[in-house]
């Protein structure tokens, strides 16, 4: 008997050729599109999870509140907390400080600035990532004994052992030797963070201690392992005696400021808002719901497809299936042999699929800049929701056929008289569903894509473009001598202007104060984002000036020089920049009435507080992305806490230019790697997560639609065949051909215009909470509505037209002979 | 073998209703060969499928073997069916996707019979339809005659008492027409019931018994000698 259904299975599926590679390829792509999809979204959500004891280890973050304010949950945390968090909760096992940081990095005559992690002794006993070689009896126990990743070690040791070697590491202007005592297996592609060197962190090494050791400085991560996971819940509820304890001042100095600490698993940190950052490329949980939901919605066309084209191959098996029960078969029987075939086909396509995703994955981690790896076997491998997928494609597949032919009368059957007609507005409905989604999947494509565009050509307030940056001017051996290096650079030819800034293009700081303004009561006082600049800030970064004057070197109240005590700087006051989206402070959105008017900020040792007075306002400037929101700001010239400087040039390359300014670096500084950047570049780095996002569903939305197209393809061939005989009267009566191609061309177009209206209002939804996440969006026009509408329409028509004309062009006698 | 009372057999569309069989009696008896004649639309095929058990009569009364066939449940006439009755239609009715053997084989597919057994009776119907020596042909590749013996040899292979033919000479030219019904009067006189409806007069001659219809009602009977 089950030979006799695989035979048959075979046989039929290779007797009709189209139906059966359409419906093979149709599904294997769908699979495919899915498997990628499935297995991206579990790299996705499990982050960290291969770290041994993930569910016990927790970072320590910050949470903080303004009086009539949102909650506001950081990253990181004060790198003051973790000592005396372990010394107050005995749940705490072990912590780390984890600071990311840049070093340049010396073996033999090679030199690299490499990003580091500063860590302190408990690194290894909270995370616990695996040696390949060395041991961590010394590493990080004794300052220079360090760890690498086996990545590291290649790279630069080669087939050498690391260990023992020593590296030359500049710190503090000081070059130090540094050996290398083990070698940590690479960290896998989901983990949030890439350990390549990691060195004891020494508090009088790092910065300014007296800034890096504040309880508000958000900017390090602490790392926690708890002797047991609900213990978090302990610490958690034990952080307002702790906060009271060991930080009254903070909590007293700015009246109902709420600040605590919170602990959250490390293994939900990927995908968490805001995202962490000590997080590589952070995750986004809407990215990841979306694609998901974008890979289930293709799965679901494929099925749709493979349904539509089985039940459209009822009619052509319903002779045999009253055959066989004329021969006595029993409606199980025939319901076992439909589903067998059906998961037979499934098994087939699901094979095929795989095929693809192997040969698709290099492609698809390129595209989204991923290292995932297919895994065949276990849990985690794709053999599992591969089987899933076969049978539930096969079952669903064959239910339908399976459940009709099985319920047919026999003489019905063998007569040809059983009725088509429920199976045909079944068919109906699918074409509607899918079409519905692959338009909804147009138009998201459409509008996301219109976004990025948008916002890669919006405004930013600034000119991005012929601007070079230079970093690590932080540097000790540079801090000293920015000046001089300003100086310098100023006489290089085609330099047009030169600034330094605290905070630039490239980076993701942010300093914050409370604004006091007059007649606002201080519980009431909102946030202002402070910007230290040097002179010339407007002009080098191309901002534009809407009222009064950039600041400038003959007013002595513009300048915060360095020697300046906090008490001379409350006594004194200062003139300040504010933007655009600061004149709100001030009651006013007319920039000239701004001017002269003050606010006030804690600047004394004991909260007194310095007066700032307006003498210019300019536009809002949007350092990073356009996606940012312009957060109100002031800008000071105070070069204490300059980490870069901005040279803009005309008439010469950015290559050439980059290379002079290398020149006058290294005749500064010949033992500190030059590290610049073109911000225009840079910037483009912040739209590549959207730009990825679009390539994502212009893929999964190219795929989706070739499906339906298949789908329907299909369908209009088995209709075309099934009206082969009301052809040939119609002709016999006189019907031209583009009568009959009207005829079917307009049976197919009304499931694809109902679809289309059903897509519509989902899509509009879907993407009104999309474009709320961005500050500066398009608005949403009928235009990518009617477009993708019309697209599929356009494609349905080209789908099913070109083989109505093959029928319809056909000889009446032939078609009547048909039957 | 089999008994029809009163038996009503009517179709309904929304506008028209058509009554294929009115009131009909019959009573066949193992071992007869009963022809059914009529014009078209008479209610022979009809008859046929009813007595096949592939239709079910609106009202009067079916007895199979002692058994109440009104009564029973489409799984039950099923299997009352695979195990006493075989068929031959005018479309030969063979399944594209199998070859000779196989479709011969089908018959014994839904029967608990092993395969080597299978193989042996399949072979034996071949041999009685004298096609064994097309067996790996598929039906494509036949000509009409040919397609209809392979029906024949499913018909038989399954060893039923009774077999239906609806028009099985319908399709076929005069030569392969008579094949068949010499086939069929062997099958006959080997003991098997036959039950079949023809047009052709020169045809229903080779039954023992023929009963004429006419708008769904049995109008004579006409018995004659072996």
């Amino acid at each position: 008997m089950w030979r006799n259904y695989l035979i048959i299975a075979a046989r039929s599926l290779a007797k009709n050729r189209l139906f059966t590679a359409l419906n093979l390829i149709g599904l294997a792509v769908g699979m495919a599109a899915c498997l990628l999809i499935a297995m991206w979204v579990r790299n996705e959500t499990t982050y960290d999870q291969w770290l041994p004891n993930a569910d016990r280890i927790f970072v320590v973050q910050g949470k903080t509140q303004y009086p009539g304010k949102d909650m506001e949950i950081w990253s990181g945390s004060s790198a003051v907390m973790l000592p005396l968090l372990m010394q107050d909760f005995p749940q705490i096992e072990a912590g780390t400080r984890l600071i990311r940081a840049s070093r340049a990095i010396r073996f033999g005559t090679r030199v690299e600035n490499q990003p580091i992690f500063l860590a302190d002794t408990g690194f290894f006993d909270v995370l616990g990532i695996p040696l390949v070689e060395g041991s961590v009896e010394k590493v990080l126990k004794q300052p220079d004994q360090i760890a690498v990743s086996e990545r590291f070690a290649r790279k630069w040791f080669g087939a050498a052992s690391a260990i023992g070697q020593t590296l030359t590491v500049t710190v503090k202007g000081e070059k130090r030797p540094y050996q290398v005592a083990a070698v940590m297996r690479d960290t896998p592609s989901n983990s949030s963070m890439e350990f390549d060197v990691v060195m004891l962190l020494n508090e009088k090494d790092f910065g300014d201690p007296a800034r890096t050791m504040q309880w508000g400085n958000f900017s390090g991560s602490s790392i926690v392992k708890l002797k047991d996971a609900s213990d978090a819940a302990q610490v958690d509820a034990g952080a307002d005696v702790f906060i009271a304890k060991h930080a009254p001042d903070l909590v007293k100095v700015e009246d109902g400021f709420y600040y605590r600490p919170r602990l959250k698993n490390i293994t939900t940190i990927h995908l968490q808002t805001p995202p962490a950052s000590i997080s590589r490329p952070p995750g986004d949980p809407r990215l990841v719901a979306s694609i998901g939901a974008t890979g289930l919605l293709i799965l679901i066309i494929a099925t749709i497809t493979y349904i539509n084209l089985a039940t459209a191959r009822v009619s052509l098996r319903a002779r045999e299936v009253g055959l066989r029960k004329t021969l006595g078969a029993e409606r199980h029987q025939l319901m076992l042999q439909f589903l067998v075939e059906s998961t037979l086909l499934a098994a087939l396509a699901g094979a095929l699929a795989l095929a693809i995703v192997e040969l698709c994955l290099p492609a698809f981690n390129a595209l989204l800049a991923q290292k995932l790896v297919i895994q065949y076997g276990g849990w985690q491998g794709v053999m599992l929701p591969l089987l899933v997928m076969v049978a539930f494609v096969g079952v669903i597949g064959g239910w339908y056929p399976a459940l009709v032919l099985a319920r047919l009368r026999p003489r019905e059957a063998i007569t040809g008289q059983h009725g088509g007609a429920s199976g045909a507005r079944l068919r109906q409905l699918l074409v509607v569903g899918q079409f519905s989604i692959a338009v909804l999947l147009m138009t998201c494509m459409a509008i996301v894509y219109a976004q990025v565009l948008f916002m890669r050509s919006a405004d930013m307030g600034y000119r991005p473009e012929g601007l070079i940056l230079i970093s690590a001017t932080q540097r000790v051996e540079v801090r000293g001598r920015q000046q001089n290096l300003v100086d310098v650079i100023k006489r290089i030819p085609d330099v047009t202007a030169t600034t330094r800034s605290q905070f630039d293009p490239t980076g993701n700081g942010l300093w914050r104060q409370q604004a006091f303004l007059p007649g606002v009561p201080d519980s009431q006082a909102p946030q202002i984002s402070a910007q230290a600049v040097d002179w010339d800030y407007v002009k080098t970064y191309g901002g534009r000036l809407l009222a009064g004057r950039d600041l400038d070197q003959q007013f002595s109240n513009d300048n915060f020089p360095e020697n300046l005590t906090p008490e001379e700087v409350v006594k004194r006051g200062g003139n300040v920049l504010v933007n655009r989206a600061a004149l709100k402070f001030f009651n006013t959105s007319d920039p000239r009435t701004a001017l002269g008017k003050t606010f006030q900020v804690n600047a004394g040792p004991d909260g007194q507080r310095a007066t700032y007075t307006l003498v210019g306002v300019i536009d809002d400037i949007r350092l990073r992305s356009a996606k940012d929101e312009a957060l109100p700001s002031y800008y000071a010239r105070n070069v204490e806490e300059m980490t870069s400087v901005a040279v803009r040039f005309q008439g010469v390359s950015p290559a050439e230019m980059t290379a002079r300014l290398e020149g006058a670096w290294k005749q500064l500084f010949p033992d500190s790697p030059f590290i610049s950047s073109l911000v225009d570049t840079a910037i483009e780095n912040y739209y590549q997560d959207e730009a990825r996002r679009g390539s994502l569903f212009a893929l999964f939305a190219g795929i989706a639609i070739v499906l339906c197209a298949a789908g329907l393809y299909g369908l209009a061939v088995f209709t075309a065949e099934r009206r082969t005989k009301e052809i040939g009267i119609r002709k016999v009566l006189g019907a031209s051909v583009i009568d009959i191609v009207k005829l079917l061309v307009w049976q197919f177009s009304k499931p694809v215009i109902i679809a289309t209206l059903i897509a519509w209002p989902l899509a509009w939804w879907f993407m009104r909470e999309w474009l709320n996440g961005f500050n500066v969006r398009i608005a949403l026009t009928p235009v990518p509505f009617l477009a993708a509408g019309v697209l599929a329409m356009v494609i349905a028509w080209l789908t099913v037209t070109w083989h109505a004309m093959r029928v319809a062009r056909m000889s009446p006698i032939h078609a009547l002979r048909h039957e | 073998m089999l008994t029809l009372k009163n038996l009503s057999k009517v179709y309904r569309t929304d506008t028209v209703q058509t009554m294929a069989l009115r009131e009909v009696n019959l009573e066949i008896k193992s071992g007869e060969f009963t022809a059914i004649m009529g014009p078209s639309g008479c209610g022979k095929s009809t008859l046929l499928n009813v007595i096949g058990m592939l239709d079910a009569p609106n009202s009067g009364e079916y007895w199979f073997l002692e058994q109440d066939v009104a009564r029973k449940a489409e799984t039950d006439l099923a299997k009352l069916r695979k195990k006493h009755i075989g068929f031959i239609f005018q479309s030969f009715n063979l399944i594209d996707e199998l070859t000779v053997a196989e479709n011969i084989e089908l018959a014994l597919l839904y029967h608990d019979i092993p395969a080597a057994e299978r193989k042996t009776r399949v072979e034996e119907a071949m041999d009685k339809v004298g096609i064994g020596h097309r067996a790996k042909h598929m039906p494509s590749q036949l000509s009409g005659g040919q397609q209809q013996r392979v029906a024949v040899g499913r018909a038989v292979v399954a060893k039923p008492a009774m077999i239906l033919a609806d028009e099985p000479t319908g399709n076929l030219d005069t030569s392969h027409g008579e094949e068949v019904m010499r086939m069929l009067r062997t099958l006959n006189d080997d003991g098997t019931t036959v039950v079949m409806v023809t047009h052709t007069p020169h045809h229903a001659d080779y039954a023992r018994r023929i009963v004429n219809l006419i708008d769904g009602q049995i109008v004579s009977e006409s018995a004659r000698a072996a």
